[in-house]
């Protein structure tokens, strides 16, 4: 019964016309960055083969590494992709416990199956949907960018696409930069998931569908107010820290583990509260 | 007569009703004003004269322009995207589930879909005013509490060392300008603009459309992007081709008539019916 409450999860998650919209609305701006930056390459390798630059070339401010979505900090697409994550994260799947309790849904369903089937099961789909709808507009902006530039190794003489040497995985992003990158894929991911379970833990407390999927954003931006004005040292705000080079502050891997802990056990604690309280009717 | 009582309805229906989300307003203004005032204490700068200018100046300072070179990561200006973002969040809800919901009988009964959609404008424009008015009365007492001059007055040395902002010229009209008319008017233009753009799109869409819009305008400067207008750091106070204050007013009061217009041509054809059917449901619960 589980696997089959799953199943069908699952396919409204991934096959929603939400679904559809907001990955068109993520390709739009990989392609847009792809474009831009294929633009700027091109202009300097021509200016390169011709012998227009003079001195020191400084190859590597093209390399893939610190060009691709997830670490251009520089660019408009990079910051706006990372600034709306949270309702990326969300619109696929994420309000759907909220549009299930309003609508009656939720009552027909728990009537037939165990509540903690029911719920997991949507946790589960809004976890896989809200991830997947940031890792692959991610993949996909590495996978174009890498048909336009070197995958060259960064060095840390240059005062750009450098992190320091307390920043979380600062060794393996200048040993093996691809892994690196990878595994900021996968952390993004799973954040990006927990976010819409974030949304999906606020539907037991507002019967607005429009604030559900809109408070995990509120909240992404109150973070990163506090982590801009009365916490600095660390980056703590998701919205940065999940860019894959330094915005402002080094990166903490402690308070990356801090931060998905305690979104974890927030919307899994709510959830399992809710599995033995729930009350329908 | 007809338009005074659909607007005295959703002043009941869509202010009164609704006045518990003003409440985060009050508390988000409390927080970033209390969170300014201490940042003095840590920069050693409690012996300078604090302002109610330099507090507006912190809220509406937004973003200096920014240019992509290398190494230089673009950091947004959260709070004023947070003033903004909130004003539009604010209008988001209330005609969708109106339209969706009662609207129907409403409009029905006035005969007009005109007066229900210029009802739904004056009320963009009188959820924004009050929101503005939240933030400005709340900056206000807060001030009176923590002994912060009232004057027009602004100290040069805390916009300077916390605002990293140096104004060029500063008369008392620029700065009722940029201070209180250009964040108004953007607000209340973008929160049209949303209003119109839900009778083609779903409100999260349009909410998203907002928030690209206001972003796009923390990055780009461009007087297209109207986001532009209400930021200091972007006006002719702080550089010698900002944005100009009359440019701004035009921009809006333009943008405000189109998201009118647009709206009053797309309400003849639109299928409220459909959308009632749908909406009948959310309607009960949503508000």
């Amino acid at each position: 019964m589980a696997a089959k409450c799953i199943k069908n999860e699952m396919r409204k998650a991934l096959f929603s016309k939400a679904s559809l919209i907001t990955y068109l609305l993520s390709f739009s701006l990989v392609i847009y960055h792809t474009v831009t930056k294929a633009e700027i390459y091109n202009e300097f390798y021509t200016a390169y083969q011709t012998g227009e630059v003079q001195g020191n070339p400084m190859i590597t401010a093209v390399s893939l590494y610190c060009n691709w979505l997830g670490a251009d900090v520089t660019s408009f697409a990079t910051s706006a992709f990372f600034f709306l994550f949270p309702i990326i994260a969300v619109m696929p799947y994420g309000w759907s416990m909220a549009g299930e309790i309003k609508s009656g849904y939720t009552k027909n369903v728990i009537s037939r199956i165990p509540r903690k089937v029911y719920f997991f099961s949507k946790y589960f789909a809004a976890f896989v949907s809200g991830a997947l709808a940031v890792m692959i507009p991610l993949l996909l902006s590495f996978l174009l960018m890498s048909l336009v530039l070197p995958a060259l190794h960064m060095e840390n003489i240059y005062p750009y696409g450098v992190i320091g040497e307390r920043s979380m995985w600062a060794e393996l992003y200048y040993s093996n930069p691809f892994l690196y990158s990878m595994l900021y894929v996968l952390l993004d991911g799973i954040f990006s998931g927990l976010t819409a379970c974030i949304s999906m833990a606020f539907a037991f407390f507002t019967r607005s569908q429009v604030s559900v999927v809109l408070m995990p954003f509120f909240l992404m931006l109150l973070l990163d107010y506090i982590d801009t004005n009365v916490l600095p040292g660390w980056e703590l705000s998701p919205v940065r820290f999940l860019q894959a080079l330094p915005v402002v502050n080094e990166r903490s891997g402690v308070i990356d583990l801090a931060f998905c802990l305690a979104f974890a056990v927030f919307t899994l604690g709510i959830i399992l509260y809710k599995e033995r309280k729930y009350e329908a009717l | 007569m007809r338009l005074y009582r659909l607007i005295r309805y959703d002043i009941k229906n869509g202010i009164c009703s609704r006045l518990y989300l003003y409440v985060p307003a009050a508390i988000l203004c409390s927080v970033f004003t209390i969170g300014f005032y201490m940042s003095l204490q840590n920069r050693n700068l409690e012996n300078e004269k604090l302002t109610i200018i330099n507090i507006l100046l912190y809220f509406f300072e937004g973003k200096e322009p920014f240019s992509p070179e290398l190494g230089n990561a673009f950091v947004f200006p959260v709070v004023w995207l947070f003033i903004f973002l909130y004003s539009a969040f604010l209008t988001l809800n209330y005609p969708y589930s109106n339209l969706t919901g009662y609207g129907v009988q409403v409009i029905t009964r006035t005969k007009s879909r005109k007066l229900w959609w210029l009802s739904k404008c004056f009320w963009v424009f009188l959820t924004t005013f009050l929101y503005f008015a939240v933030w400005y009365l709340v900056s206000l007492v807060l001030s009176l509490i923590l002994h912060i001059d009232l004057s027009i007055q602004y100290s040069e040395r805390i916009c300077a060392e916390l605002l990293d902002m140096k104004l060029q010229s500063v008369q008392a009209g620029s700065v009722w300008i940029s201070l209180v008319i250009l964040p108004v008017m953007t607000s209340v233009a973008v929160n049209l603009l949303q209003l119109c753009l839900g009778l083609f799109f779903d409100r999260i869409y349009c909410f998203l459309a907002s928030a690209v819009i206001l972003f796009a305008s923390t990055y780009f400067q461009t007087p297209l992007l109207i986001g532009n207008f209400a930021m200091v750091k972007r006006s002719v106070m702080y550089q010698e081709n900002g944005m100009d204050f009359t440019q701004g007013i035009i921009a809006c009061v333009a943008l405000i008539i189109l998201s009118i217009g647009a709206g009053f041509w797309r309400i003849r054809k639109y299928d409220i019916l459909k959308k009632h059917e749908r909406g009948l449901q959310q309607e009960a619960e949503d508000d």
